[in-house]
């Protein structure tokens, strides 16, 4: 079942092409992954599948109506508050599950400090629990690999591929192969 | 509406202290300071000390609102209620937010720096109620501005936004001077009211438009 299809979708800003006639189907429940180099328009693409930026040409037909979980460049924590705050902000509750992520993540000895103390792997562990927490059936991630360590890193592609078995959509960009199936769309900009 | 925004909203600001205790302290700072350089006790005419205050609130709502926006956007938050539809319902309770905890307690402090001043207490009450309306307008239009210059420093966006508080400036002046006289003030108040549903209606959508090019 669809889920986005592209159809020669271009972006391009002051006369510079990010994307040039890129075209694709992604179906619900595929793990995919974006991948290109450096500035070849790997976030545009994905701003572009979320709608917060709109294609200079070409169609992108979404037939998803429900709500996304969305993990950006940017952490969306709050460095003047707490770890504990920022999981509380974000609709999410101190239960057995969370303690354990934060004890993965060796973050439960930090609750009580402020996230402006932590570093930036640490942050980033973090801002992902909310993923990890996603009740919503879509994911997707912008570099959600940058900044962890190994151990983070094999604990996220686990649970990446376990969601998709749930038949979750995952769409993400990265530089990191996968096990099993996944499927990789490769823009060159 | 989701209310989980709203109590998140009242959280974050209420946890930055900066953020609402400095501009209504600098407001105190400015009504302590000011007798100081006039003698309260001569004859002047109370629309000098009420002119005074409108302005004054004008000022501090301005300092009030400098980073309503900015924090949210820096972190990705505002990216994530862009993505969920959810922009307009959170600029909506920013302005809220930010009347509760700055703009409402600016208009207490100044009725109490009112009461002071041996002016009745029929027209400090109406000064009150004025200082409640007008800065629920003041943050709405200063929240435009911190939204047209969110990347570029708030300055420009402030500057262009404060020609359009001047009639709200005016009308609170003309009710000062008939509310010295003695004369009706429903038509300056049914016109304020007015102004501030309006304000409070319409500015929250152009900034959630404006928020969202910015994302993009």
């Amino acid at each position: 079942m669809k889920l986005i299809e592209a159809k020669n979708i271009s972006y391009k800003i002051n006369d510079r092409n990010i994307l040039n006639n890129i075209s694709f189907v992604i179906d619900f429940g595929e793990l995919v992954k974006i991948s290109g180099d450096n500035g070849s328009g790997k976030t545009t693409l994905l701003k572009i599948i979320i709608g917060l930026t709109q294609q200079t040409k070409g169609e992108l037909i979404n037939h998803n109506e429900d709500k996304v979980c969305f993990l950006g460049h940017k952490n969306n924590l709050k460095n003047y508050l707490s770890i504990r705050e920022n999981l509380m902000i974000q609709g999410l509750k101190l239960d057995s599950f969370n303690l354990d992520l934060l004890e993965k993540f060796n973050l439960r000895r930090h609750i009580d400090n402020s996230v402006g103390t932590l570093s930036f792997g640490q942050q980033k562990k973090l801002s992902l629990i909310r993923v990890l927490n996603s009740v919503e059936n879509i994911l997707i991630l912008d570099e959600p690999f940058v900044g962890l360590d190994q151990k983070s890193k094999e604990f996220l592609k686990d649970f990446m591929e376990a969601e998709v078995k749930k038949n979750k959509t995952i769409i993400f960009t990265s530089h990191i192969d996968f096990k099993d199936d996944y499927r990789e769309i490769q823009i060159n900009g | 509406m989701d209310r989980d925004i709203l109590y998140i909203e009242m959280y974050k600001l209420f946890k930055r202290r900066r953020a609402w205790i400095g501009p209504v302290l600098v407001f105190l700072l400015i009504i302590i300071s000011f007798p100081l350089t006039l003698d309260i006790n001569s004859d002047n005419p109370p629309q000098i000390y009420l002119s005074f205050i409108w302005i004054s609130t004008l000022l501090v709502t301005m300092l009030g609102t400098e980073l309503i926006f900015s924090d949210d956007f820096e972190d990705g938050t505002l990216e994530q209620y862009a993505v969920n539809d959810q922009l307009i319902e959170v600029v909506f309770y920013k302005i809220l937010v930010h009347w509760v905890l700055i703009g409402i307690p600016l208009a207490f402090v100044a009725f109490l720096f009112i009461l002071s001043l041996n002016i009745s207490i029929q027209i400090s009450s109406i000064a009150l109620l004025c200082l409640i309306i007008s800065n629920l307008i003041f943050i709405n239009f200063f929240s435009l501005g911190n939204a047209l210059s969110l990347k570029k420093g708030s300055i420009l966006g402030l500057l262009i936004t404060i020609p359009f508080l001047i009639p709200v400036l005016i009308v609170l002046g003309k009710m000062t001077t008939s509310a010295l006289l003695g004369l009706s003030l429903v038509g300056h108040l049914s016109l304020l009211v007015g102004v501030m549903i309006l304000v409070a209606s319409f500015i929250p959508f152009v900034i959630s438009f404006i928020l969202r090019t910015h994302l993009e």
